[in-house]
């Protein structure tokens, strides 16, 4: 659905993308990995539209800059790491704004609210306001809305994550992965990731891209992409390996 | 939420009848009530039921009626001006007046004044006032920008340097003003209601429904516009044009205002602000009822200005910032946990 080719993106003469060229499938979490300065937020940020960055990005064969704004919305939606929000909307009001992309009745639109509400478990607090919630309320909240903005595309819609977890509790993180991985699986979507827990790649990502100084080092499904001799060389440390109860792999 | 709406719109038109009835019967010369009201009815159906004298129907048709119209209109363009500049800047401290676009106006409607006053006829002074008011909007917002989202600091600077420029622009132009041209620059600096005629009515009142009316269109991305720009774009909102648009409509309506009232300072911060704390910040709602309060206010305003010391009268723009003023102190005080 999603494919990259040869983009790269050089500000003031520094280059933090270098012919990137990927695909992403509908149907499968794909993990953006790499240590601190590798790119990861400058693809995403490419990605999402908010860099213009050269090479050709195409969603659904056709360039990002010639779809129209609107139908864009309804299929490529990004769940930020942080919000500006100040202003005293209420959860469920933050949930309808991502309405704005679509047209719905009042009464499909509230019926949407609630089940993307009640899908990220935000329900609970729908009435509270939102600069009361903790960060991760307030990133359920973030993506009742993204899934909301999603609920009307024609084709199996992206999603992209900008560290996900990083302001969730341990049981809330693997909530939130286990609810994309879900929607990958079940309703096809295509989702990308960036991850800094490599426990957490191995468990939810299908394949994941590896990226130094702005350039891909590797594709490949997690447990391939992920061996002692990589992990050493890019995050300068040395793992241990404990083989689960599930035979599933774990790295301390 | 709806219930809420409905209760606030319901008791602000209330009180906007009230507050007009009261400005059509108190002043300086005490007239009937009933007969007063009266002679509204007779204007407006061709009747005649009002038992008033002609000098009395003058002060009421001529004197308190035309004021109290251009105080709603001017207080609903200033109420929402304010309610959408805040949701541009996406902070509640933002001001038309605070970030000096009022006085940018002010300087353009005087150099109108003094320099050319009659080159478009009655058009020169609110078209100056609009080029001032978009040219000081277009520098705040480009001074205030930064990458990590819009600089609450420099947009107070900013409207400090600009308002301070402005009064010695004004200083400078009323020295070479003649008399006429210097007690209009008097009135243009304080603010007040005493111009209103029917070309300034007209004029404030056309743009009151056009803003209102392109407002409420893009209530749905002024919304979006809260999350943040890049929120707001991956919505499927062109937020370069949404804010292109919002700063040119803002203009116009500050522009609009002072070229028929001179400087009317704080209520484009205040209204917003009371009504976000009784419905929230869904502009929908905020917008409208915004409308209502800010009209209501300068009403009641404009009705302190003529009683506190008659048979003179106060500037209406003293009154406002004597109310406005605490009002935005509280602001800050109840802010500054957010900025340390």
């Amino acid at each position: 659905m999603l494919q990259l080719t040869n983009v790269s993106f050089k500000p003031q003469g520094k280059l933090l993308l270098n012919q990137v060229s990927i695909s992403v499938r509908a149907g499968e979490v794909y993990g953006l990995l790499g240590a601190n300065g590798a790119g990861k937020t400058t693809l995403l940020k490419a990605i999402s539209g908010d860099i213009k960055a050269s090479g050709s990005i195409t969603l659904y064969g056709k360039a990002l800059a010639q779809w129209n704004r609107r139908e864009l919305a309804k299929h490529l939606a990004v769940l930020p790491q942080s919000s500006q929000l100040t202003f005293p909307f209420s959860a469920r009001e933050v949930v309808a704004l991502g309405l704005t992309p679509l047209s719905l009745s009042k009464a499909q639109a509230a019926s949407l609210i609630d089940e993307k509400m009640h899908a990220t478990d935000c329900y609970s607090f729908a009435d509270r306001a939102y600069p009361s919630l903790s960060g991760g309320e307030r990133q359920r909240v973030q993506l009742a809305r993204v899934l909301l903005q999603l609920s009307q595309a024609s084709h199996s819609p992206l999603l992209l994550l900008d560290e996900p977890t990083s302001a969730q509790d341990l049981g809330q993180q693997h909530n939130l992965l286990r609810l994309t991985q879900t929607l990958a699986k079940k309703e096809g979507f295509g989702v990308v990731a960036i991850l800094h827990d490599l426990n957490q790649v191995l468990r939810y990502c299908d394949r994941c891209c590896l990226l130094d100084q702005g350039r891909v080092s590797a594709v490949d499904s997690p447990d391939k992409l992920l061996s002692d001799e990589r992990i050493q060389q890019h995050w300068q440390y040395q793992p241990q390996r404990v083989v689960l109860g599930n035979g599933q792999t774990a790295l301390i | 939420m709806q219930r809420s709406v409905s209760l606030c719109a319901l008791a602000l038109a209330s009180l906007l009848i009230v507050c007009a009835l009261l400005s059509l019967v108190l002043g300086a010369m005490n007239l009937p009530v009933y007969d007063s009201l009266l002679i509204v009815v007779d204007k407006l159906f061709g009747a005649n039921l009002s038992q008033l004298e002609d000098y009395q129907q003058i002060v009421v048709l001529e004197l308190r009626l035309p004021r109290l119209l251009l105080a709603v209109f001017v207080g609903a363009i200033l109420a929402q001006c304010g309610a959408v500049v805040q949701g541009l800047f996406r902070n509640p401290l933002a001001d038309p007046g605070i970030i000096g676009v009022s006085s940018g106006a002010a300087v353009g409607a005087i150099v109108a004044i003094v320099v050319f006053p009659a080159v478009w006829g009655s058009w020169t002074i609110p078209t100056m006032a609009f080029v001032g008011g978009l040219l000081t909007t277009l520098l705040v917002y480009g001074l205030a920008q930064s990458k990590s989202g819009t600089s609450v600091l420099i947009l107070l600077l900013a409207g400090v340097a600009i308002s301070a420029f402005a009064g010695a622009a004004i200083g400078f132009l009323s020295y070479f003003a003649d008399d006429a041209s210097l007690r209009e620059l008097n009135v243009w600096q304080m603010g007040s209601l005493t111009g209103a005629n029917d070309a300034n009515l007209w004029l404030a009142f056309t743009t009151m429904v056009l803003l209102m009316i392109a407002f409420q269109r893009r209530a749905q991305a002024l919304n979006a516009l809260l999350l943040g720009e890049p929120e707001a774009r991956h919505l499927g909102i062109d937020v370069e044009q949404l804010k292109l648009q919002m700063i040119i409509l803002t203009a116009v309506g500050v522009g609009v205002a002072v070229s028929c009232s001179g400087i009317i300072g704080f209520v484009g911060l205040v209204v917003p602000h009371l009504v976000r704390l009784a419905t929230g910040p869904n502009h929908h709602f905020l917008l409208p009822l915004s409308a209502l309060l800010g009209a209501v206010l300068l009403m009641c305003s404009d009705l302190l200005a003529r009683l506190v010391v008659q048979p003179a009268e106060l500037p209406v723009g003293l009154v406002t910032v004597l109310l406005g003023a605490p009002f935005f102190l509280i602001l800050l005080i109840q802010q500054r946990k957010n900025w340390s």
